[in-house]
């Protein structure tokens, strides 16, 4: 019996089961990332490897100690070290002793094809086309909420309100395996915390936009939830990269990014792998837009991250916008992240509070 | 015309420079090449870039920073891809654009930043060519006679590399006959080696040819009297070939061939032990060694790892190399 599995990032989880258990398998979810999860992902992963794929080491281990023996994992063709990651976790998990398959989602749809169809037998497309739509709208009904939440925690009524409406929402996400239950279940959540909806925490709104590498920005736990510490500093957090912005980049459907490539184009001129443009192209976007700053979020030695980290403070200067770049590793520590972060929206509220008296 | 270009004496310097300094006299410019790295060199590129720069690109900036007043124009490619599934490290494809912010604030050259992509229509290099030869205004023929030239050198200076030479002694072979036979009898005789020990170093040419960055590895093995080959001796088909042991094909160019190359020599008889040589943050080869470390393991191969960064002293280095020959002699009396 194949029971799969495969990594954490952010709420990927609740669509990816919801996906496989309508495929007809039976799924094995890594418990939630933890300290345990990323010990056992340091202790067996190369030590200047990225952040990403230690957790990732982290999961299929603690996964496998449950049973599982069939890893869903993502693939690519470089230049970012993601592409690889599946290669190389393959032969330390082997090395580590674990018997498994593993399926990489590689952009050769023939390869990936032959190689699902290896590990599966055959299945049924019709499947296949009900199961992601039903994960589709799971995720488009995740991601609206989930950036409502952004928009209201710094508006509150109550202290924690809105956290815990949502942790309500995903458990019962979780559940719903019909198209009509989840759209209902979105429009109830929305009234929900639409009534939370109060005053702003800090008098007048902080708009911080949230770039960078794509795990790190989706995955609370490497951030150490950085996008709720700012919700409850009192700043409306919007981020560049959602899960269903992701899988349409994935997918090469999307749209926007034409317009990323555009703003980048005076700082950056090429394609860097990973979300090196992204994150260049956004913060002229975010600067655009009327953001008061612009937070980096990247794993230590990213490769385009770094890239972006060098360009980004000409951005900042000739955008005239604020941005902080935060590096995350294993060792990071919560009392750090929290000084710099107060520190820096202070200063924001007080940019922006000059600036309203100017025009005052 | 006498205009001057630059070309820094890092990064890619390492694979191109005969072919590169053969078209740019012949179109007539006068080449200024930046000095050898030095502490001088290392701390202005440290000082213009962010910490998690790796080595090598911490020092091309220091290059860029010793040439920019010296020359009327700056070399600095952009690398994007050597061919079909054939692309390099990020950095290198973001690389001008790194130059233009790290020096917004000082005067710095035009810079001359062709995109090298091999993976689009025919003669790709040709297009490169005829694309700089469009920044100096010079007909398409003498760009054409001047690539012809380049090609040529550059395809001797590559059997050179091929004949068992490093980088270093072919490009001074190609200059100038002299140097070599000078560089030949400086070799000092520090301690009998009787065994003749035989080791692979496998590093990026970048990194393991700058006799600063890497402290003089290959030298100092050379006054042990150990036989020195790198991958770049080895023919690039072998490598390739060895490199498929991965189920998956390595998508960077240069670190494939890294990857085959140790593969390659873990499975010759007549070598005795690797070294493999990477600078902190190298994000590529952070990934291959671990997959050559499980490979050499399995084979019970004699594997040194070498990592090196800004803050690397010498002597260290020094008692670790003597420890592994010692560790292979040892292995080999047995």
């Amino acid at each position: 019996m194949k029971k799969l599995t495969f990594p954490h990032m952010g709420n990927l989880k609740i669509p990816a089961k919801t996906f496989f258990e309508e495929m007809g398998f039976e799924v094995i979810c890594p418990p939630e990332n933890s300290q345990k999860t990323l010990d056992l992902g340091m202790k067996y992963s190369p030590e200047f490897a990225c952040l990403p794929l230690k957790i990732n080491i982290g999961n299929f281990i603690e996964a496998m100690e449950r049973g599982a023996n069939t890893i869903v994992m993502g693939g690519g063709v470089g230049p970012c070290r993601f592409g690889y990651y599946g290669e190389v976790q393959k032969e330390i998990l082997r090395d580590l002793g674990y018997d498994f398959e593993m399926i990489c989602l590689e952009p050769q749809i023939l390869k990936t094809y032959k190689n699902i169809r290896r590990v599966f037998g055959s299945f049924s497309w019709r499947k296949v086309y009900l199961a992601g739509k039903l994960a589709w709208y799971q995720i488009r009904a995740m991601d609206n909420i989930h950036k409502l939440v952004l928009k209201l925690r710094p508006r509150e009524k109550e202290e924690g309100k809105v956290d815990k409406v949502y942790e309500e929402f995903l458990t019962e996400l979780g559940a719903c395996r019909r198209v009509e239950s989840i759209q209902s279940l979105e429009t109830e959540y929305r009234g929900l915390l639409e009534d939370l909806k109060g005053e702003y925490k800090r008098g007048i709104e902080i708009k911080v936009g949230i770039v960078g590498e794509i795990y790190v920005v989706i995955e609370p736990f490497t951030n150490l939830n950085v996008e709720k510490k700012l919700g409850d500093l009192g700043v409306t957090v919007k981020k560049d990269m959602y899960i269903t912005r992701w899988i349409k980049n994935f997918l090469k459907f999307d749209s926007n990014h034409e317009e990323i490539e555009e703003a980048a184009r005076p700082y950056l001129n090429s394609f860097v792998g990973g979300h090196g443009l992204d994150t260049i192209g956004n913060t002229v976007l975010f600067a655009e837009a009327g953001f008061d700053g612009v937070i980096q979020l990247a794993p230590f030695t990213c490769m385009p991250e770094i890239i972006a980290q060098s360009i980004l403070p000409v951005v900042s200067e000739r955008e005239n916008i604020s941005v902080l770049p935060l590096i995350f590793d294993e060792h990071t520590g919560e009392a750090g992240l929290i000084t710099r972060l107060e520190a820096f929206v202070d200063l924001l509220t007080r940019q922006k509070k000059e600036k309203m008296q100017k025009y005052v | 015309m006498d205009y001057k270009i630059g070309i820094p004496r890092s990064l890619l310097y390492h694979y191109y420079y005969p072919g590169w300094k053969e078209f740019f006299k012949k179109l007539g410019l006068e080449v200024v090449l930046s000095k050898k790295t030095n502490k001088k060199i290392l701390e202005a590129g440290i000082k213009r870039t962010v910490d998690d720069l790796c080595l090598p690109l911490k020092s091309y900036f220091g290059h860029i920073c010793q040439l920019k007043n010296k020359v009327d124009y700056i070399f600095t490619p952009r690398l994007i891809s050597l061919g079909n599934y054939n692309s390099v490290c990020p950095k290198f494809m973001g690389l001008p654009d790194m130059v233009n912010s790290a020096f917004t604030k000082e005067n710095l050259p035009p810079l001359i930043t062709p995109d090298i992509d091999l993976r689009k229509g025919f003669f790709p290099w040709w297009k490169i060519a005829r694309q700089v030869g469009d920044n100096f205004n010079i007909s398409n023929w003498r760009v054409n006679y001047a690539f012809w030239k380049a090609l040529k050198i550059q395809k001797k200076f590559e059997t050179l590399k091929k004949s068992g030479k490093t980088i270093k002694d072919s490009i001074a072979r190609l200059e100038n006959r002299e140097e070599v036979k000078k560089n030949n009898k400086v070799t000092i005789n520090k301690q009998g080696n009787k065994n003749n020990l035989k080791i692979a170093v496998l590093g990026h040419s970048y990194l393991v040819n700058d006799e600063f960055l890497s402290l003089g590895l290959i030298s100092k093995l050379k006054e042990f009297n150990v036989n020195v080959v790198t991958q770049e001796m080895i023919e690039i088909s072998r490598l390739e070939k060895a490199a498929e042991k991965q189920s998956k094909k390595l998508f960077w160019y240069f670190n494939r061939h890294l990857m085959g190359g140790a593969y390659y020599f873990l499975e010759q008889d007549d070598i005795d032990g690797i070294i493999q040589v990477d600078a902190f943050g190298c994000g590529p080869d952070s990934m291959v060694k671990e997959l050559v470390k499980i490979k050499g393991q399995d084979m019970e191969a004699s594997i040194l790892n070498v990592n090196l960064d800004e803050h690397s002293g010498e002597a260290g280095l020094e008692t670790r190399l003597e420890a592994f020959i010692d560790l292979l002699e040892r292995r080999k009396n047995i």
